[in-house]
């Protein structure tokens, strides 16, 4: 105690003072820097309705850097390909005709789609996990957790891909809810006779196959001679790409690559490449089997009427949208409206392009249990 | 004086050749191998 | 009496948590939202699909994770994320203190009873006194954080306990055996003092930090399970054991970097109550005893600093080789800039660490030799600061390109990527041994007879170090591809480590019998001390950053891959409002220790005893 000495005044006001300020001024760091808020994904409602292919590719971009997360690692800082700064879809025929390739993909689409699903199916050299001698991809599989792209939202990535080195987009645009095909077992199934596909995508409303159909569009028993494998794929999945002559742009179907699956595509594509030939069971027999059905399910399925018109929410924009269609036709216009469609043409629609025989074709029940279904949609 | 020099040389001698072996271990190790002039031989 | 209050509450707590977690597990809570029973059972078919025949008992088992829409969350009116951070930062804090204090508190134990010197022992009972305020805070937060996470997230909690299960019972006892071992080790210390009662109180010592370590690791494995689960299907219904539940590829890594992390903590908290003894000291004993303290102090939490970047290396390269997206994440993506206020906190850190040590040189006269080298460590020092600061490569808005003119500065660009960084990092840990080694030796003078060839050698190792660490920095990072350039950061750790292994070699074997110079405790600057504010400060700061990135690298998920987070604040807010939030708890933190600095002085303030006078009071005036 005899050692006293004197003790500097405020110690704690001191000690706590700077311990204040230093605490501060490390806040003061924190906020001098760009403020960025990180959202969590939106699961975004894409209006289907209202989608063209430039809004499509659009929302492939959004995703490419926002939900998707592609451009985390996608970008100029070489931790993966700079996809921004390649052509995808030269890079990905290339990587086609690459020995070191282990996937099922014959096209650039499905090369896309593939290394998306499946991104270990070819590694890029010098991209693979480390000490794997580019073996295994370090990409996540997009569909899966965390990052869970819907089917729609990676058609939409592809599409960007494609159309951003202004390559033809090939993938389709979505028309159906994605959830609700997907789930249903029934559609998922995929027909497996050449027969079954053509009953399946009504192809007979508006062609001649399997020795029947409609004249909407061109004949098919003949095409082999003419056009290629290729041509006869790009002419289904992208019809609009060559028009036969005499023949309207614009009537079928954009969407059958997107309904159909590989295995549907390829049966429908040997087919027509093989000459048309009929195959053993009778051409007739089996439509007219279905077309007897009176089920109204059977009915819109069987002549196809999905293909132009959107009925229980689903189907294609050529023709008007059925589900309202109550509201606005009584009974004997909506029956007139199926047997002479071109007498009245509803506003922003062309004549000409529903078949004007399906009179001839569904039997007096089949066309009454289709008036009644479509009487109560309102 | 020449004693001096040579604690020195030696000791960084040593030590040089220390760290070439161990930077060509640590490397191996992760499977980088180097050539003997420490590039890259991947 | 106050003491005793002390005692009750932690266990109270800790019984009340045994008796709700036992309730929660046995009532086999069933959430209302689990998914239909329909897809459940069909991932749980798929997953038994293997074991022929597999009963259906166990088929029912498989409960896939919860998914809570938002309306499942309990709104509070305020952020249910902002409330649960603190709380659960102020745990940590605490926890922090309370596991790392009895850990070096043994060790000085032990060289008390080695050496034989009284004042090591009265030194770690001193610092025990300050960890066993903590634990009741501790104790009381931890029950706190547990009721508010049950309460504002229902269905995390109900999926943890699921997946965790009897887990939680065991680390509930645990904690009750933690507290009778701290209250037993704390007032038995005087009582097993010397003798074989010694070493069992020494063994006690062991034993609490064994439950310490262990009550630790149960929890981290929480908290990685978050990040990385293990042991549970990919919609997270849980098909391992508890074991593979907990070993998770984080736990380990965590783990490590939390046990060392804490031990700096630690010594940089009880460094600062040191210095705030040595300032307000009223004699020159204790001012030397308090300076002694913080030296001590300090000493711990930058010996346990250094090795911590390497074990942060470690647990960041096994984030990436987790999910490349996770360590893109925190290091690339929107997390990228904390890590320049983490290089703020650090060269603090560094700063204040060396600028203590030089200070502390004027202890001794033998420190003369060495003080030329002071100002040359302190430029080089500052030089790696700067580049370490230089921005990084991020991912930055149009508006940011075009304001910087390209997604990097044009002259600053080559420094803001990791190799340059990484040249920095690893130049400032050794600079600072650098200073940690000529304090050690500024009051020795070697005999040994090979003193100049011991020299020669390190100075040798400190010069072929410095320049491999270079090379190979500026070598591999931006002459050769992205492979080698992260291999050779490992080159560069490595140079690093042999530099403060050797030097710590080196100097225990050329300063054994070395004659040494008087030191003179408490000869040393008061604004010395302030640097010993300043460590736990940025340590507190740090700690709560790193351990909001840690945790923000889930982005909308509760638990990464399998239970989405749809609560209002599934998104990462501003660093602005994440730096506030840490100053909130920093500043929290620094009262509450003030609290406990009070309490530890107050149990030795005795008033003094009213003398019978006869005089009144006012007269006596």
């Amino acid at each position: 105690m005899n050692n006293e000495i004197k003790a500097p005044r405020g110690v704690l006001v001191k000690s706590m003072g700077f311990s204040l300020a230093l605490a501060l001024l490390f806040t003061l760091v924190a906020n001098l820097l760009p403020q960025v808020e990180g959202e969590a994904p939106v699961d975004q409602k894409v209006d289907l309705g209202a989608l063209t292919m430039e809004s499509y590719v659009a929302l492939g971009e959004t995703l490419f850097s926002g939900k998707g997360t592609c451009s985390l690692c996608h970008n100029d800082l070489g931790r993966a390909p700079d996809i921004l700064a390649l052509n995808m879809v030269e890079v990905a025929n290339q990587h086609l005709q690459d020995e070191r390739y282990k996937g099922s993909a014959t096209d650039a689409e499905s090369y896309l789609h593939e290394s998306l699903v499946d991104p270990g199916m070819y590694v890029v050299k010098d991209y693979g996990k480390k000490g794997s001698n580019d073996t295994i991809s370090p990409m996540p599989a997009v569909d899966k957790s965390p990052i869970e792209l819907s089917e729609i939202e990676i058609n939409a990535i592809i599409a960007f891909m494609q159309a951003k080195d202004g390559h033809d987009v090939t993938v389709s645009l979505p028309t159906e809810e994605p959830v609700a095909e997907a789930a249903s077992p029934e559609v998922a199934e995929s027909a497996d006779t050449i027969e079954a596909v053509v009953a399946k995508y009504s192809c007979q409303a508006c062609h001649v196959i399997l020795g029947s159909g409609g004249d909407l569009g061109p004949a098919l028993e003949q095409v082999a001679g003419r056009f290629t494998r290729e041509e006869i794929r790009q002419g289904i999945i992208a019809p609009d790409a060559v028009i036969a002559e005499g023949f309207p742009p614009g009537v079928m179907p954009q969407d059958l690559a997107e309904q159909m699956t590989v295995k549907e595509l390829g049966i429908l594509v040997d087919y027509l490449a093989g000459g048309g030939e009929f195959s053993a069971v009778p051409p007739t027999a089996k439509p007219s089997d279905d077309n007897a059905d009176s089920r109204v399910e059977a009915v819109i399925s069987n002549f196809g009427c999905q293909a132009c018109h959107v009925i229980s929410g689903s189907g294609g924009k050529l023709g008007p949208g059925l589900d309202d269609i109550g509201a606005r036709l009584n009974a004997e216009q909506i029956r007139q409206s199926i047997i002479d469609p071109n007498a009245v043409i509803a506003k922003g629609f062309s004549s000409g392009v529903m078949p004007p025989n399906y009179s001839e074709q569904m039997s007096e029940e089949q066309l009454d249990a289709l008036v009644v279904f479509l009487l109560e949609r309102k | 004086m020449g004693k001096n020099l040579q604690v020195w040389l030696v000791a960084f001698a040593v030590v040089l050749i220390f760290f070439y072996g161990l930077d060509h271990l640590v490397m191996n190790m992760q499977g980088l191998p180097l050539n003997i002039d420490l590039t890259p031989s991947q | 009496m106050k003491e005793t209050r002390n005692f009750s509450s932690p266990i109270l707590l800790s019984l009340l948590m045994i008796a709700v977690l036992g309730f929660l597990w046995s009532g086999d809570m069933a959430p209302t939202h689990w998914l239909p029973e329909a897809v459940a059972s069909e991932v749980a078919a798929e997953e038994v699909a293997t074991a022929e025949g597999a009963d259906a008992a166990q088929e029912l088992k498989l409960r896939p994770a919860p998914r809570p829409s938002r309306e499942d969350y309990p709104d509070v009116g305020t952020s249910s994320r902002s409330i649960v951070w603190i709380i659960a930062q102020m745990h940590l804090f605490f926890g922090a203190l309370v596991l790392a204090v009895p850990l070096f508190v043994l060790v000085i134990e032990l060289l008390g009873k080695s050496t034989g010197d009284a004042r090591y022992d009265d030194m770690a009972h001193e610092f025990m006194k300050i960890s066993i305020t903590a634990y009741s805070i501790t104790a009381l937060f931890g029950g706190t954080l547990a009721l508010a996470l049950f309460l504002l997230y229902p269905d995390l909690m109900a999926y943890l306990m699921q997946a965790f299960g009897a887990q939680m019972l065991v680390y509930a006892m645990l904690f009750f055996m933690e507290s009778i071992l701290l209250y037993i080790y704390y007032y038995g210390w005087d009582a097993l003092r010397y003798g074989n009662a010694k070493w069992v109180h020494i063994s006690l010592g062991l034993l609490l930090n064994g439950v310490g370590a262990t009550l630790m690791v149960m929890a981290n494995s929480w908290a990685t399970f978050m990040m990385a689960p293990s042991g549970v299907n990919e919609v997270g219904a849980v098909i391992g054991n508890i074991w593979e539940v907990m070993k998770g590829p984080l736990w380990n890594p965590i783990n490590l970097h939390r046990f060392i992390a804490n031990i700096a903590f630690g010594g940089a908290v009880v460094g600062a109550y040191a210095a705030y003894k040595c300032l307000a000291a009223r004699t020159a004993e204790d001012r030397a005893h308090y300076d002694w303290m913080g030296y001590t102090s300090n000493f711990i939490a930058i010996l346990a600093f250094l090795p911590l970047p390497f074990a942060g290396y470690w647990l960041m390269a096994e984030i990436y080789a987790y999910s490349q997206q996770m360590g893109i994440t925190a290091m690339g993506g929107i997390l990228a800039w904390l890590f320049i206020v983490q290089a703020v906190l650090i060269g603090t850190i560094l700063m204040a660490g060396n600028y203590y040590l030089w200070s502390g040189m004027s202890r001794t006269e033998g420190s003369k030799r060495y003080q030329g080298m002071i100002k040359y460590i302190a430029v080089v020092l500052v030089i790696c600061f700067l580049i370490w600061v230089t921005p990084h490569t991020l991912i930055l808005t149009s508006g940011e390109i075009a304001a910087l003119g390209g997604s990097h500065h044009h002259l600053l660009g080559p420094l803001g990527i990791m190799p340059a960084k990484n040249i920095a990092v690893n130049l400032m840990l050794i600079f600072t041994f650098l200073s940690f080694q000529i304090y050690r030796r500024s009051d020795k003078v070697a005999t040994v007879s090979w003193e100049k060839a011991g020299n020669a050698l390190m100075v040798a190792i400190y010069v072929v170090a410095i320049a491999n660490i270079i090379f190979a920095g500026v070598y591999y990072g931006y002459f050769t591809n992205t492979v080698y350039k992260v291999g050779a950061s490992v080159t560069q750790v490595v140079s690093t480590l042999v530099v403060i292994i050797s030097g710590v070699v080196i100097d225990a074997f050329m300063y054994r019998k070395a004659k040494t110079l008087p030191s003179f405790w408490g000869q040393v600057s008061n604004r010395s001390q302030y640097a010993l504010f300043a460590l736990p400060i940025a340590f507190t700061w740090l700690m709560a950053l790193m351990g909001y990135v840690r945790s923000s690298v889930r982005t909308h998920w509760h638990v990464y891959t399998v239970m989405k987070d749809n609560s209002p604040d599934n998104f990462i807010p501003t660093i602005g409002y994440a730096g506030n939030m840490m100053t909130i708890v920093t500043v929290m933190f620094v009262l509450f220790v003030l609290f406990i600095f009070w309490i530890a002085s107050l149990s030795n303030t005795k008033q003094a005893p009213p003398l019978p006078v006869t005089k009144k009071a006012g007269e006596a005036a």
